[in-house]
């Protein structure tokens, strides 16, 4: 045993060194996270899917998983491995392997109302569309002729809304945009892609927010003579004959978001830290609203970080932010009459582990 | 089994005195680091009150307060210095035995039994060292941050304290032990790259080595982009699907290596 010391010996300094670290990571304290509903029902079926995500500050890569639904927490690492292969678009764990497969491809994607769509261009011209209905679970498979000016080498071709059983692509030059006047549509029910004028030629800078029964909202970036280093953003509607100014949507921390399949535009601001603001716009009747949540308890971060984080589907609003006493808040908005569907607090009991919220999704 | 353990104990024995001095230099270094700028940090806040006709408060507002994390730049350098060492130890531990004045490698070549435990042996003890380094790091780290609680002033020192350590050093020891293992996976494949280089250059010598060397060195760069360019580009795997390939293709290598360099201690490499 002698003749082997320093074998032994330094298979104990390296066994018992690399132990400290081990029982280190394998004993670190974890954060214990409750759901309490403050109003509304945590059962009701726009909460069915909600995930809250917050990572934990200090060991960056555990990420808690909170489902609103039955506050359950799922615990993730990543590792040095996931980061080698980000995956282009998030796809629920429960898609069918055939689908993510196609979504790894040079597929453009849209996500609307938790149906993710994935458009492929063919070479012979024609299109390739995949979707998946993450409350139905049902994949839809479909192989579409298209118009014959159709290149797909040559532009890239992205759906950006449905509406009913038609599906918008706009066709995006791959280098630079450029002059358009038209986009194509996809008729989901009989299987056809036909041309649709847009009522007006869009230039460069113009871009679309929304195409709502031959109603056009787009937005147009521009240099104000007053300030002509800050690029602003106005945000128009028209038919063709008619083009209309959408001032009451516009504001320098305003973003603009669709909802109900393209018939309400929501600008909201979040970035106000005592309260969370938006407007609708409802393009069937042109009517606007206004609303404004007072957000009192929000924690205020002096160096800028904390930041909230929201998602518009399912004609919701769900919005989510660090409160003072370093709980998270749940809000569930009706969004054009401001009702508070939802309200909970997500608190952690274990106050050693420091946690920030990361995102939100609708798993 | 015998012959492997014997042989590893005399490969540990040789370089014993140079790991115990690199050992006990690093964990000087880096705790008197620790204690030097907390030291560094108070001078400085002293001398901007007296310059300054400031307040504790003041200073320390403009100054800023210390935290673990703040001292451990040392570390990282140190860290550098340990994998620098563990390369030139893999290069070290079969040059030695050519070039000292002993010709150690003749009595090792002679040695009656198979020679796959002189591979093994010296991979075994490079290896350990590797172990022994990244574990030691560990404790020195956590020592550090016993002697920073100890030796600064509470007024000076940060109360929310974030980052354990420096960024760079949290990338390294996270707290995910399959990034441990990967690091440790990866670094054994390039201990058996080298040694198959050294064995390469030993078995044909002179300038044919060097062109043996360069090619080798060329097939493993080359395997390395084909496997990282498959990997990008299939469509067919998912995520994690590609990082059971990657280690796969990591143990091929390994395997290979292991292999040819053992054809060549076998085969090429005579007395």
């Amino acid at each position: 045993m002698r003749s082997y010391k320093y074998f032994i010996g330094f298979i104990l300094i390296s066994v018992v060194s690399l132990a400290f670290y081990v029982g280190y990571v394998l004993n670190l304290e974890k954060p214990e996270l409750v759901v309490e509903t403050k109003s509304g029902s945590p059962k009701q079926s726009t909460l069915q899917n909600l995930q809250i995500n917050l990572i934990d500050v200090v060991r960056q890569p555990t990420d808690f998983s909170v489902s609103i639904k039955d506050g359950q927490v799922s615990e993730s690492k990543s590792s040095y491995l996931n980061n080698m292969y980000l995956d282009r678009v998030y796809i629920n764990d429960k898609a069918p392997r055939s689908f993510k497969q196609f979504m790894q491809e040079e597929t453009y994607t849209l996500m609307q109302d938790s149906v993710t769509y994935g458009l492929k261009g063919r070479e012979d011209g024609s299109w390739e569309l995949q979707y998946w209905d993450l409350k139905t679970k049902k994949l839809t498979t479909k192989q579409l002729s298209t118009p014959s000016e159709v290149n797909n080498k040559k532009y890239a071709y992205s759906p950006f809304q449905r509406t009913e059983d038609l599906l918008y692509v706009e066709r995006n030059s791959m280098d630079e945009q450029t002059q358009r006047s038209f986009i194509y549509v996809i008729d989901l029910k009989n299987n056809s892609v036909r041309k649709q004028q847009l009522p007006i030629k869009l230039k460069k800078n113009e871009y679309i927010e929304s195409f709502y029964k031959g109603q056009l909202l787009f937005s147009q970036t521009y240099f104000p003579k007053n300030n002509p280093d800050t690029e602003q953003q106005r945000l128009l509607m028209t038919d063709g004959k008619k083009t209309k100014r959408l001032k009451q949507l516009e504001g320098e921390d305003f973003n603009t978001r669709i909802l109900n399949e393209g018939k309400l535009i929501v600008t909201i601001n979040e970035n106000d830290e005592t309260q969370l603001s938006w407007n609708t716009f409802d393009m069937e009747s042109e009517k606007y609203t206004v609303h404004q949540v007072p957000l009192p308890d929000r924690k205020k971060f002096p160096d800028g970080g904390g930041f909230p984080v929201s998602i518009l589907e399912n004609g919701r609003i769900y919005f989510s932010y660090q409160l003072k006493n370093d709980d998270y808040r749940v809000l569930v908005f009706n969004p054009t009459s401001a009702n508070i569907e939802y309200e909970g607090n997500i608190t952690n009991k274990n106050p050693k582990i420091k946690l920030s919220l990361s995102d939100m999704r609708l798993k | 089994m015998k012959q492997y353990i014997q042989l590893t104990n005399e490969e540990i024995k040789r370089s014993f005195k140079l790991y115990v001095i690199v050992v006990l230099v690093m964990a000087a270094i880096e705790l008197v680091s620790v204690v030097a700028q907390v030291m560094l940090h108070e001078q400085n806040i002293k001398n901007f009150m007296e310059n300054n006709r400031a307040t504790l408060s003041e200073a320390l507002q403009q100054i800023g307060k210390l935290d673990y994390a703040d001292t451990t730049s040392f570390f990282v350098f140190m860290t550098l210095i340990g994998i620098v060492f563990v390369v030139i130890y893999a290069f070290q531990i079969w040059y030695r035995d050519w070039l000292g004045e002993t010709k150690y490698i003749y009595r090792l070549l002679m040695l009656p039994g198979r020679r796959y435990s002189i591979f093994f042996s010296k991979l075994t003890a490079v290896f350990l060292v590797m172990i022994s380094f990244i574990g030691l790091q560990w404790c020195f780290l956590k020592a550090g941050s016993y002697l920073f609680d100890w030796s600064i002033q509470a007024e000076y020192q940060k109360s929310s304290n974030t980052n354990i350590f420096s960024s760079s050093l949290e990338e390294f020891y996270t707290t995910n032990l399959t990034n441990m293992i990967f690091i440790i996976l990866i670094s054994t494949m390039i201990v058996c790259l080298i040694f198959l280089l050294v064995l390469l250059e030993r078995s044909h010598r002179k300038v044919k080595g060097l062109i043996r060397v360069a090619i080798e060195t060329t097939i493993f760069v080359s395997y390395a982009f084909v496997c990282i360019y498959f990997l990008d580009q299939t469509h067919l795997l998912l995520s994690s699907e590609k990082d059971a390939l990657f280690i796969g293709f990591v143990f091929v290598y390994m395997i290979y290596a292991c292999w040819r360099s053992l054809r060549l201690l076998k085969w090429k490499i005579s007395v």
